[in-house]
């Protein structure tokens, strides 16, 4: 799958029907980038993850991927779509009745036609590379949040996908994991496929590493930062 | 469209109807999810091959949800059969003793216990076991974000949570309800000896005379009715959790109430039918 747009045409969304959150917006979102979206606590970024995974539905617009409006797709087909997006919430996520290795492991074995041997030896590389294997057998309700975090974000890498949309990545993680995750972003982006990457972040200056695009979402709307800077000058 | 119509709710019985079709509108939320449930699942044999890593995570679950309705359920409706077959034997052996037709407890035993008791105590008794804990289970995931979790990963919560745990739930009360049949009518046998003595082999082939093939196809559909409703239910009832831990709870007796009304209502029905089918 080769994503070619993102964009947003005439979106609104609220949780109340009177209070949009953002409302009627036209973007085209960059692709190819690491593209850091950010706003005050208050501002509504965390709805553009939601809004990707199906999780909630806007109240008006569209939500464009490949020149197809993703909700007349039906969800079977978005869900082929869903396959090549990773997605690292923040907070919950992981099935509590199952182990830390098989939340990593239960895409793998839904979707790919690997052997179980391929799929395990797929999940330790990556548990790995964060130091967790030895948590591997526990379920998520006994584990430490730093160690819950780590999970959330590690299942987003297990498809190899093509998109990632990451919210708040580095809170709840000590420093060395916080330079693997920095670390795998750019290993997956060199050898793994990985081309458009968006962050939803408060303000985290390791971000800064990755030479971001950065986007704001601000009174209702979504902005590029270098327009910002041009409002700011002019305004 | 709801608060506007609630404006010109009235009176009470405007309040009632408003009730009554707001709860139909659940009814058949809940059985287009189940038919979306049946449909996915279906839909994915069209391509065996490159679905296969699907259908036996599906199976594996199908197979896990079996044993925890079935097999952990086992032994309360074995006990539950024993007890029931004996109390209802007891006033039955007696009457029937009385005017010296003892011979006919094997009817009245197939007509009362295989025709109505075991299909509805067995159905009781599964709503109080799975029933609870599935609206919980999938309550809890609903506030812990699992659903929305699974929809980000492309799985279809639909085919892969929803189809296991009521085919599960047919397969088990089926099972399950000839279990309840067993155990209840060995009991029955057990304490009517103490009223009227009559050997085991009199005592089956009194069964087997008065048991027909609608009696079997009856208490099977009810069966099939029964789990249709009270895992749909309870399913539907977990996945309108929308937020809090604290509707958990809520949604659970909620979903316990609708399955006792719907298979109570479903066996009335299907007895109904039956015996109205006999006399014609």
């Amino acid at each position: 799958m080769k994503f070619e747009n993102l964009k947003f045409e005439n979106l609104s969304f609220g949780y109340i029907a009177d209070n949009p959150i953002i409302k009627n917006v036209d973007f085209n979102f960059p692709l190819g980038e690491i593209v850091w979206i950010r706003g005050s606590s208050t501002s509504g970024k965390s709805i553009f993850i939601r809004l990707m995974s199906g999780a909630i539905e806007p109240t008006a617009g569209k939500i464009i991927i490949n020149n197809q409006d993703i909700h007349e797709l039906g969800y079977l087909h978005y869900a082929s779509i869903l396959k090549h997006i990773g997605f690292g919430f923040d907070g919950t996520g992981l099935l509590v009745n199952q182990s830390l290795e098989n939340n990593l492991a239960l895409p793998l074995r839904y979707h790919s036609t690997w052997s179980e041997a391929e799929i395990q030896t797929w999940v330790h590389t990556l548990m790995d590379i964060f130091r967790v294997t030895h948590v591997k057998d526990q379920r998520p309700a006994f584990v430490t949040q730093s160690l819950y975090k780590t999970f959330l974000l590690l299942r987003a890498f297990v498809l190899k996908p093509e998109m990632m949309i990451f919210i708040n990545p580095l809170s709840s993680l000590d420093d060395s994991n916080r330079d693997s995750f920095i670390s795998l972003l750019e290993l997956f982006k060199k050898d793994y496929g990985l081309k458009h990457v968006f962050i939803i972040s408060d303000d985290e200056p390791q971000l800064e590493k990755l030479n971001p695009v950065k986007i704001w979402v601000q009174d209702k709307k979504i902005v590029r930062e270098d327009s910002r800077e041009e409002q700011r000058i002019t305004g | 469209m709801m608060v506007q119509i609630r404006i010109y709710t009235q009176s009470k019985v405007d309040e009632v109807a408003l009730s009554f079709f707001e709860n139909a509108r659940f009814l058949h939320q809940t059985m287009y999810l189940t038919y979306l449930a049946f449909r996915n699942f279906s839909l994915l044999f069209v391509n065996p091959l490159e679905n296969r890593g699907k259908i036996i995570m599906i199976f594996k679950t199908l197979i896990m949800q079996i044993y925890f309705t079935a097999n952990q359920s086992f032994l309360l409706v074995s006990f539950i059969a024993l007890i029931t077959g004996s109390l209802a034997v007891l006033p039955i052996s007696t009457g029937l003793t009385l005017f010296g037709q003892a011979d006919l407890v094997g009817k009245i035993l197939i007509a009362v216990i295989s025709r109505e008791i075991a299909p509805l105590f067995t159905a009781f008794i599964i709503i109080a076991r799975s029933g609870t804990a599935i609206a919980s289970e999938l309550g809890n995931m609903q506030v812990n974000k699992e659903i929305d979790s699974l929809k980000s990963l492309g799985i279809d919560y639909t085919s892969f949570i929803i189809f296991p745990r009521i085919l599960s739930g047919i397969v088990s009360l089926i099972c399950l309800n000839y279990v309840f049949n067993l155990m209840s009518l060995g009991g029955a046998y057990v304490v009517s000896n103490f009223i009227h003595p009559f050997s085991f082999s009199s005592y089956l082939y009194s069964l087997a005379n008065y048991l027909k093939p609608i009696d079997i196809i009856t208490a099977f559909l009810k069966c099939i009715g029964s789990a249709f409703f009270i895992f749909s239910l309870s399913i539907s009832w977990g996945l309108s959790v929308k937020k809090s831990s604290h509707e958990v709870p809520q949604v659970t007796s909620r979903a316990v109430v609708w399955c006792l009304a719907t298979v109570m209502i479903w066996n009335l029905l299907m007895s109904l039918t039956s015996y109205f089918g006999s006399i014609a």
